[in-house]
């Protein structure tokens, strides 16, 4: 922080300098400069982005080898050869730890946080432009440090995502003495990347929004990144602690996770869980803001309850930090703790069902326009509402006896982070493309990959809960080995769900395709594509350095006023007065 | 429903979790740490959980008193 | 690039409740004081799952030396405070004041050395038992901490003398040391007693 506060010192008569000087003196900077060791946010939003994308086809390719795996055992795989029953475990777990920490939490988080936010506000950048830089590398060391970790000895860790010890805390039981380290070290290293970005995030959001802007014409997305980093930053620590521990554990050889000497296992659930439950929330509000911008847009209306999502989003960031013991029900802990998770579990539903029924009545009599970015946000809401829906059965403590550790879990958290991690993003990416990179996607092809991606989804992971109530559990190698799972009939569901995937990820080159051509050869696209309001619109696109050429905008109105009766346009930019 | 009412069922309600908490100890995966390790866990789950809107709270108390000082 | 930024007046809207700095700080405390109370969590379910704590045939912590340490440490926290209230009315005078605040926390960083150096002659180690792991990782992190502590009470010192320290740093810098002081106390209480 003391690079911190010399960085907001140098920043702020920097800012001040350009903003006087209106950017005449603007020096060219070198390939290094611009794209690697840059400190504008539009770039390091671009590298996490980009890396995120590209860690979100590693972990798919992961899935890919697993799932051909549990269709077809003891096949050779076509791109990787014959899974072991070690190398399944260590793709399962880093398929879960890819997606989660390094394909959700950067590109919902950091990608599109960094992105929007001091565009959406109005500022020139974010408040510590070096700290932004610096978390961005050493999320990328992580990234290498995990990736790293499949060529030692050993192999990469194989312990579930969720790092259970004693499985997790000695060699001998969890078989991979270096790569179970590099992995807690990967994660560890994450966390400090994404303290450092929160701590721009809500700083930027507090202190450098436009002349004008009062709280609540800040647009939800901002609102719901800045809830999301508070909760981050919030919950992150005892994990850290956890870790650190773990680490020890591993390392150093102490027994805080040992009940041999004198430790409990428990504890590192107790600590784990603390952090991981609020995660889901972590990326579950950027998603929704994402989602309530879009609907807004392309329904020409404003956001139904505007104020009331942003109360409903506070109280889900209070009640996130009061429902996480309900992944230990089982575990042993105190009944009368499971009680009262139990119930704060079923009330956290409460307002993301209240924020849903808040985005229909968005929609209900909007002229709505079915763009691409528009069909993932709808998407997004039907898919979400399943994966909340199932998740009211696990919540209880005595189904979820039954329940625990089964595919349903697996389906349902599948049927929560996709659309969040995977719908969402697309709905952002495709809405803010234009501003990015100045040109327009295809619609045609954006459609296709649309409902290439949705139904083949569907079709993954609705059998899963079927197969989850016949009893299957989670993480088995090989089900041929359990007569009572190896049926027919539940092997045709595995074949089909596996064969869905094999659609959906091939349907995933239509998306790669469309972005990369829309880069180099797609129309132009103007300032203001859609027709919005908020303020990264007013500016270029791509928005230049310095983000409003010295211009900066005032703001007079809330950011979601369209088709203002006796208005000519059916949109009224925040920063236009009158 | 009053407010009264309100108090009353809370108060039933968090009474019964308790005394029925005994009942669902019947489960076949609880296992039976001593007491006192279980109300660690309890004791550190309540304040873990109500530290972090501690905290914000005071922050936002704070700005609310700074803006109106303004 | 200083006299630019006084040539314009800050824009409307921009006048922060809380300086940038001192707010980023505050955020990064924020996750430290959770990570702080997640490992006083662990020691606290550790203890009560002990038959015995300290464990038999363990060494005793030093209770009284570790307890005038804590006021060492508390004094430094005064003295910052002093010297912050004194910058306000005449920098150059502040001088001395945070000179002291950081001569006393480096008394108690070096008095912990010398302490630790008792404990493991004693026998005490990261691994001879849980007491001992939560002992060295707990007081360890707050040591590391306090040592960066100091090492941002010097920035602040040198700055102070070539008469470059801004208030905003000033104030990064106090909310920083009064998390390491103000920590300590629950510490000594949840390891020591």
């Amino acid at each position: 922080m003391i690079a911190g506060a010399d960085d907001q010192i140098e920043r702020d008569s920097m800012s001040e300098a350009v903003a006087a000087t209106a950017h005449d003196d603007h020096h060219e900077v070198g390939f290094w400069g611009k794209y690697i060791f840059s400190t504008d946010h539009k770039m390091i939003a671009k590298q996490y982005l980009f890396t995120g994308m590209a860690m979100a086809l590693i972990g798919g390719f992961f899935a890919y080898c697993f799932r051909m795996q549990l269709a077809f055992p003891g096949m050779e795989v076509p791109a990787y050869g014959v899974v072991s029953a070690s190398e399944y475990n260590s793709l399962v777990t880093n398929h879960g730890t890819i997606m989660i920490f390094w394909v959700a939490m950067p590109v919902l988080i950091a990608a599109f946080g960094n992105f929007l936010i001091p565009l959406m506000i109005g500022a020139d950048d974010m408040v510590f432009p070096k700290i932004n830089r610096l978390s961005f590398q050493i999320f990328l060391l992580s990234a290498i440090v995990l990736l790293g970790s499949f060529f030692v000895e050993g192999g990469a860790f194989g312990g579930a995502w969720t790092s259970y010890p004693p499985l997790s805390a000695k060699a001998e039981f969890s078989l991979t003495p270096l790569g179970s380290t590099l992995w807690l070290v990967a994660v560890a290293l994450e966390f400090v990347a994404f303290l450092l970005g929160g701590i721009n995030f809500i700083t930027t959001a507090m202190n450098a929004r436009a002349p004008g802007m009062r709280p609540f014409d800040v647009p939800a997305v901002v609102w719901m990144i800045v809830i999301a980093s508070v909760i981050f930053m919030l919950s992150v620590g005892p994990l850290i602690a956890g870790a650190i521990m773990l680490l020890f554990d591993q390392v150093l050889g102490t027994g805080f996770y040992d009940p041999g000497k004198g430790g409990d296992p428990i504890l590192w659930q107790h600590m784990f869980w603390f952090f991981g439950h609020p995660e889901v929330y972590v990326v579950l509000l950027p998603a929704l803001g994402i989602t309530a911008e879009i609907i807004a847009v392309f329904s020409r209306k404003s956001l139904f309850g505007f104020r009331l999502i942003i109360y409903s989003s506070i109280g889900i960031g209070v009640l996130s930090f009061v429902v996480w013991a309900h992944h230990q029900f089982i575990a042993g802990i105190d009944p009368r703790m499971a009680n009262i998770f139990t119930i704060t579990t079923l009330l956290i539903s409460v307002p993301v069902a209240e924020m849903i029924f808040l985005y229909i009545g968005t929609l209900y009599g909007g002229s709505i326009k079915l763009t691409t970015p528009m069909l993932w946000a709808l998407a997004f809401i039907a898919e979400f509402l399943i994966g909340g829906v199932t998740g009211i059965f696990l919540g209880d403590s005595a189904a979820d006896i039954y329940f625990h550790d089964s595919y349903f879990v697996l389906a349902h958290f599948h049927y929560t982070f996709f659309p969040i991690a995977i719908i969402a993003v697309f709905a952002g990416v495709t809405f803010w493309f234009p501003k990015m990179f100045g040109r327009m996607m295809n619609e045609t092809l954006g459609k296709i990959h649309f409902w290439g991606t949705v139904i083949p989804f569907n079709c993954i992971f609705l059998p899963l809960f079927v197969l989850g109530l016949g009893g299957q559990h989670r993480r088995i190698y090989n089900y041929q080995h359990f007569p009572d799972l190896a049926g027919a009939e539940f092997q045709d569901l595995r074949i089909f769900a596996t064969m869905a995937m094999l659609v959906m990820l091939a349907f995933q080159a239509v998306f790669l395709f469309n972005f990369f051509a829309s880069l180099r050869k797609g129309k132009a696209a103007g300032r203001n594509p859609w027709r919005s309001n908020t303020l990264e619109w007013t500016t270029e696109s791509p928005p230049p350095h310095g983000n409003f050429g010295g211009d900066f905008p005032e703001v007079y109105r809330g950011p979601y006023e369209y088709s203002v009766p006796g208005r000519e346009d059916d949109y009224w930019p925040q920063n236009i007065p009158g | 429903m009053t407010t009264r009412h309100l108090l009353e069922a809370s108060a039933l309600m968090v009474l019964g979790l308790l005394v029925g908490a005994d009942a669902s100890e019947a489960c076949s995966v609880c296992i039976d740490p001593s007491a006192a390790s279980r109300d660690a866990f309890g004791m550190t789950a309540v304040v873990l959980s109500l530290l972090p809107m501690a905290l914000v709270g005071g922050i936002l108390f704070f700005l609310r008193r700074a803006s109106r000082d303004r | 690039m200083s006299v630019e930024s006084t040539a314009i007046e800050p824009r409307l809207g921009r006048d922060p409740l809380i300086p940038s700095a001192v707010l980023g700080m505050l955020i990064f405390v924020f996750s430290e004081i959770m990570m702080f109370s997640g490992l006083i969590s662990a020691v606290t379910i550790a203890r009560a799952g002990a038959a015995e704590w300290p464990p038999p045939g363990q060494a005793r912590l030093p209770l009284e030396a570790t307890a005038f340490n804590t006021l060492v440490l508390l004094a430094s926290g005064i003295a910052l405070w002093w010297a912050a209230r004194v910058f306000k009315e005449a920098p150059s005078k502040a001088y001395r004041s945070l000179l002291v605040s950081m001569l006393l926390g480096a008394f108690f960083v070096c008095f912990q050395g010398y302490e630790w150096v008792g404990l493991l002659r004693e026998g005490l180690t990261l691994t001879s038992s849980n007491h001992g792991g939560f002992f060295y990782l707990i007081v360890g992190a707050h040591a590391l901490h306090a040592v960066a502590g100091l090492t941002v009470l010097s920035f602040a010192f040198l700055r102070l003398r070539s008469r470059r320290l801004t208030p905003d740093f000033l104030a990064a810098t106090q909310v920083f040391w009064f998390f390491v002081v103000g920590l300590w106390p629950f510490l000594y209480l949840r390891i020591y007693l």
